[in-house]
């Protein structure tokens, strides 16, 4: 019996190894027979032929390996999640209670707000789209999706969280999140109807940590993903070769269909699952041309938690929305910020560059794939970006707090040491952190504040270096850019400014908090996103050539202004981006009813309240590109590591050190915070990035507390006794401010002074959609079709 | 055997002489080109994109020099060049009365000023003295009048001169300088020359090589024999002039041992016991017509065209100067072409590159050494040992050159500029 089990057996694994090994030979047999014949007609299909098998074999075993064991950061259970800043009354109503018992003094019905938010206002966060969209992908395509090779769905929460995307702690599925999503994943829809994958503010700009399995949630810290990434193991790339597999495999195809439309009825099954498969090859069509001209735009890696914001932006809205030529490389990832104050700035983006809340907000919707179109005349401007949505948004992070440190987590504050701490911090780093309140009591500036805040030294340090790296001629004040320091005392205020009232403007109407701008050349910190966003210059004559063409069929349609854009071939990024946003932006207004008869912001009218509120305090849009960055205040920023724009330091303790003594390659990945250091974890892990600080854009350099004349890059601790000059910090010293920066508070928040503007919200109505695919094709091209 | 081996020999021989001759051959033509092109045309920044990678680079120098200075401390942080010094001695900076030509900064009127001045071997790690090395001079006036380059918290009431025994610098491009403190660094400084692995025909610089090569000269008798050069240009007043200290006689100091690693501050230090030295100061006046680039400092300037003209002396009185106390002030002084008045502003990206990089690496060594140096006023600002000191400074009557001697040479160099 059993003799005859093994003969069985032993034959079939001779059949099995027959089999394969007559493949196998066959294959080389084909190859080498066809490259010996290569120059007959026979010869040459045969070489081709084995080529191709060899290709497909090899991808098939490639995608089955990235599928089966990617290397991305191993799977992190988290058990419990922990909010952090309570607030002192029960003011919010439980989503979850655990005792819904009304009668029973201990129930909880009522919980604290969590950082300064119920949970309607985090749902809201984290799920009201801006309107993005990848390619076409759908919101129900995602969790349809299987692996590209086997059976299993590709986006789990095992998967996702590897890859360092977060999930809503309330860990189960809600009208928002339906198919059980990561944070800042949600959907819009489009005017056919179609529920498109739209990954909003929160995705990138909504974190947490973990500490010992506890998942500490951070709301408004930066996110720690890799969405941009092109490598096939992250989510976007992972989902179009899936989707392509998908494409390709009946059978795949079949089971995909099945899934997405389930609730759809069997006679029309047949013609939508016909249509699904258009889509899906669109959307791989759409992804391969991407991939084409932005393979190789982006030479230093990302890794997780950082993305080059402008210059994918550039990419995108100067290049992939008008044309190739305007490309360029870019190779200057930064941080995601952390968002819980941004409001209250009068610049934002780390160079401090961008005033208005609603301009940044178009443009960065724009960059993150809003479609949007400038390269026909018909449907001009048309977009899918999300205003009053954004503005929702916008206004409900008015009410988000920074985290607070939770002592019964990470351990109590030595208040003495902390003290100590903050005799220096108040000395050194508040001279640039700030924050430096613009708003005095009755709603005028307090220039008396400006001024006590700031001298030349708090921007050029105490050697006085301008921002060209030359010592500072003080009495050439008409060079510096325009900044007010009394009411009527400006720097850089030349004959230019006489009749431009825009600066005054803004100024006296401005944000709440002032942020400064600190030269290059005294902070020393890695300088490729400022000198690219200075020297990148964009070619917008396809655009210019269509409103010209609707200026002569009679349209309103501004011109660039020639002041900002002299050359339209060569417009600088800055002046390109507030161009072309505030034309879709005001495209928007127009529709809204908000605008004059000529379509632009009229001389006050009753809607100007209205647009200002929209825009962000009335802010005007008047980008710079200065070779500086700005410095922001730092309450809760021991949430936010790695550290400096471009997340080169892993820790406060480090960012205290001399630049030679940080890490010059670290590993990121996961967000396991460290107490003792105020930064994550960054020890060699499998799957982990290693980020090379040698690398272009990945400098560590500046900020740094050395011995020296302070500036080029040291920018304290400055001895008292011989001004200009600097030495480091002692341990006790480092020790004293990582303490004080736990409990640091940025003093008296503004006050938001009202609700969340989100009355005029649509979504999640599907009828309210305005944007339609076909808006981008144009029409000559859709007759055609026809 | 025998056969084979000489058969590969003979391949060796020939691909040596191949390499050779490709060296002879690229030499000749990287001489012949940069003499046939315009120097300065690939070096003046052309646009503001120029500019700004070229301050890029500027701070990554600096970076790279506090590594350097870190990783070469002995434990004290010294130079990052020219750390070994033969002495500083005390001496007198006497104007002359001069040609209005030349009445700028601190060669407006004749007076006499109190100096220190401090010579050195270049290398650094540092050279025994009888090895090949590039020799410094530097001087620093003190007292003087007029508005400064710096802003006050970095500036006395200084001019610094500084020099070494070569006419021209090896370095053009600034991006040229950051590779090379990249690679000295790492320490292979030669791989900047000659390419990684000194194979590739299009990684040498040749020319560059020889010049640096030629900056590395045999010791001279004494410091106090030799001849000073600044490199790199300034401006006095309306002109571009590059300047020179040249020894008044051709000093020996018998008795020395040249094979000793420190003859050279011995020798200074047996002539200084038993007489006085002196060096001519001269300038060279720039001649736009003429080949002379502000930019490129691997160029020197013609001295058929326009001459060195002696326009003050150094004095260096009798003295003891190789003290402890004077060693350590001196080891403290921050020598800086950028300590000095505005109408003698240095010139050309090398030295605007020199102000930030000598201002942050000079900090760097005093605050790490825990030593405070400010630019002293006097001999007496700097050591108090000079204070009671019972002759007062000598006034030297500003010795009048003959009107004739000068204007001689003042006709030639005009004459010249007409052709």
């Amino acid at each position: 019996m059993m003799s005859k089990i093994f003969a069985t057996l032993s034959a079939a694994v001779k059949a099995v190894i027959a089999f394969v090994g007559g493949l196998i030979s066959g294959f080389f047999r084909l190859l080498f027979s066809g490259i010996r014949n290569f120059f007959t007609v026979k010869g040459f299909f045969k070489t081709i032929a084995a080529l191709l098998i060899l290709i497909v074999v090899g991808a098939f075993g490639f995608l089955w390996y990235t599928s089966n064991y990617p290397n991305i950061p191993a799977y992190q259970e988290i058990a419990e999640y922990r909010f952090l800043n309570p607030s002192e009354d029960k003011r919010c109503v439980n989503p979850d209670p655990q005792n819904p018992n009304a009668e029973d003094p201990n129930n909880d019905l009522m919980i604290p707000a969590y950082q300064g938010w119920c949970e309607e206002e985090r749902q809201a966060y984290y799920r009201i789209p801006q309107g993005t969209d990848f390619f076409g992908l759908q919101y129900d395509w995602m969790t349809a999706l299987e692996k590209p090779v086997g059976k299993k769905p590709l986006v789990t929460r095992e998967y996702m969280q590897q890859l360092g995307y977060v999930y809503d702690p309330a860990k189960k599925p809600n009208v928002n999140n339906p198919n059980d999503l990561p944070v800042g994943l949600t959907w819009h829809y489009t005017k056919e109807g179609d529920k498109i994958l739209d990954v909003t503010c929160s995705a990138c700009h909504s974190g947490q940590m973990t500490y010992q399995g506890v998942g500490i949630v951070v709301d408004g810290s930066p996110g720690g993903h890799a969405i941009p990434s092109l490598d096939p193991t992250q989510l976007m790339a992972n989902s179009i070769v899936a989707l392509t597999m998908t494409y390709i495999n009946p059978f795949k195809f079949s089971r995909f269909a099945k899934k997405v439309l389930k609730d759809v009825s069997d006679d029309e099954y047949r013609a939508k699952k016909k249509r699904l498969r258009k889509q899906i090859g669109s959307t791989i069509w759409q992804a391969l041309k991407y991939a084409r001209y932005n393979l190789f735009l982006y030479p230093t890696t990302e890794g997780y938690g950082r993305t080059d914001g402008l210059g994918r932006i550039a990419n995108t809205v100067f290049g992939d929305y008008m044309t190739p030529d305007n490309y360029k490389i870019a190779d200057a990832p930064v941080n995601y910020p952390h968002v819980w104050d941004i409001w209250a700035f009068d610049w934002v983006q780390w160079m401090g560059s961008v005033r208005q809340a609603m301009a940044r907000n178009v443009n960065e919707a724009m960059g993150t794939r809003a479609r949007a179109n400038f390269t026909h005349a018909e449907g001009l401007y048309q977009n899918s970006v999300m205003m009053s949505e954004m503005h929702c948004i916008e206004t409900t992070l008015q009410h988000l707090e920074p985290p607070t440190w939770p002592e019964d987590l990470f351990g109590t504050v030595d208040r003495e040491l902390a003290k100590e701490g903050e005799k220096i911090f108040d000395e050194t780093c508040a001279k640039c952190h700030g924050p430096f309140p613009r708003m005095a009591v009755d709603g005028k500036v307090d220039y008396a504040a400006t001024a006590k805040n700031h001298s030349c030294t708090t921007c050029h340090g105490p050697t006085m270096v301008g921002s060209d790296g030359q010592l500072l001629d003080l009495t050439n004040r008409k060079d510096h850019p325009p900044v007010q320091i009394s009411p009527n005392d400006w720097l850089g205020q030349g004959p230019e400014f006489a009749n431009d009232t825009s600066w005054r403007d803004q100024s006296e109407r401005g944000g709440y908090w002032e942020m400064i701008h600190i030269p290059l050349d005294y902070i020393g910190t890695d300088a490729t996103s400022a000198l690219n966003m200075i020297n990148y210059k964009y070619d917008l004559s396809i655009l210019v050539d269509n409103v010209k063409k609707k200026r002569a069929e009679g349209s309103l349609l501004r011109l660039p202004d020639p002041k900002a854009i002299p050359d339209v071939t060569k417009a600088g990024f800055a002046q390109g981006l507030q161009y072309i946003g505030g034309e879709v932006r005001y495209k928007q207004y127009r529709e809204w009813g908000l605008m004059g008869p000529t379509g632009y912001p009229p001389p006050p009218s009753e809607h100007a309240a209205a647009v200002a509120d929209l825009d962000g305090f009335g802010e005007v849009d008047d980008p710079v590109a200065w070779r500086a960055y700005r410095p922001r205040p730092l309450e809760g920023v021991w949430t936010t590591a790695p550290y400096l724009h471009n997340g080169s330091v892993p820790s406060i303790y480090q960012l205290l050190l001399p630049a030679e003594e940080r890490d010059a390659t670290f590993y990121v990945g996961r967000k396991e915070f460290d107490p003792q250091t105020l930064g994550i974890n960054v020890e060699k892990f499998k799957g982990a990035f290693m980020f090379d600080t040698s690398k272009t854009g990945n400098s560590n350099l500046g900020h740094e507390f050395n011995d020296g004349l302070c500036g080029d890059g040291v920018i304290g601790y400055e001895i008292k006794e011989r001004p200009g000059y600097c030495r480091q910090l002692t341990e006790q010293e480092r020790l004293s401010i990582l303490e004080y920066l736990k409990i640091h508070t940025d003093g008296k928040r503004p006050d938001p002074e009202s609700k969340p503007h989100c009355e005029n919200m649509t979504w999640p109505d599907k009828s309210s959609a305005t944007f339609s695919a076909a808006d981008l094709v144009p029409s000559t091209k859709k007759q055609g079709g026809n | 055997m025998w056969n084979k081996i000489s058969k590969w020999l003979k391949r060796l021989l020939y691909f040596v002489a191949f390499y050779a001759l490709m060296a002879a051959v690229i030499f000749a033509w990287q001489m012949v080109s940069h003499r046939l092109s315009d120097p300065d045309a690939d070096l003046v920044d052309k646009s503001e994109l120029d500019t700004q990678n070229r301050l890029t680079q500027n701070a990554a120098i600096i970076e790279q020099v506090r590594e350097f200075v870190t990783k070469n401390r002995t434990p004290q942080y010294e130079r990052d060049a020219h750390s070994k010094p033969h002495g500083c001695v005390r001496a007198t900076f006497e104007v002359f009365d001069t040609q209005a030509k030349y009445n700028y900064g601190i060669f407006k009127k004749a007076a006499t000023y109190e100096a220190w001045i401090r010579f050195s071997n270049g290398s650094v790690p540092v050279l025994d003295d009888p090895k090949k090395d590039a020799r410094g001079m530097a001087i620093k006036v003190m007292g003087v009048p007029g508005e400064q380059l710096l802003p006050p918290i970095l500036s006395g009431a200084t001019q610094d001169f500084v020099m070494i025994n070569s006419p021209a610098f090896f370095i053009r491009k600034i991006s040229d300088y950051l590779d090379l403190e990249i690679r000295t660094t790492q320490g292979k400084p030669f791989t900047y020359f000659l390419g990684d692995y000194y194979l590739n025909p299009f990684k040498w610089k040749l020319r560059e090589l020889y010049l640096g090569l030629g900056t590395r000269k045999k010791p001279p008798a004494t410091p106090l024999s030799a001849q000073y050069f600044s490199m790199s240009p300034y401006k006095l007043g309306p002109h571009e002039i590059k300047y020179s200290a040249k020894a008044c006689e051709d000093i020996q100091a018998p008795g020395i041992n040249r094979d000793d690693p420190n003859f050279l501050r011995e020798a200074m230090k047996k002539v200084l016991k038993r007489q006085d030295a002196c060096f001519q100061f001269m300038v060279q006046v720039r001649d736009p017509e003429a080949r002379m680039p502000i930019e490129d400092t691997t160029v020197i300037w013609s001295e058929k065209k326009s001459p060195f003209v002696p326009i003050a002396r150094v004095h260096i009185p009798k003295q003891e100067f190789d003290t402890p106390d004077q060693n350590a002030m001196c080891e403290a002084l921050s020598f800086n072409v950028w300590h000095g008045v505005k109408e003698m502003q240095p010139l050309s990206h090398v030295n605007e590159l020199r102000r930030d990089l000598y201002m942050h690496t000079a900090a760097y060594r005093n605050v790490r050494n825990g030593v405070h140096q400010d630019e002293p006023t006097s001999w007496c600002d700097s050591l108090s040992k000079y204070c009671d000191e019972p002759e007062p400074l000598e006034v030297i009557e500003p010795i009048v050159i003959e009107e004739e001697e000068l204007g001689v040479e003042e006709v030639e160099a005009e004459a010249v500029i007409e052709e």
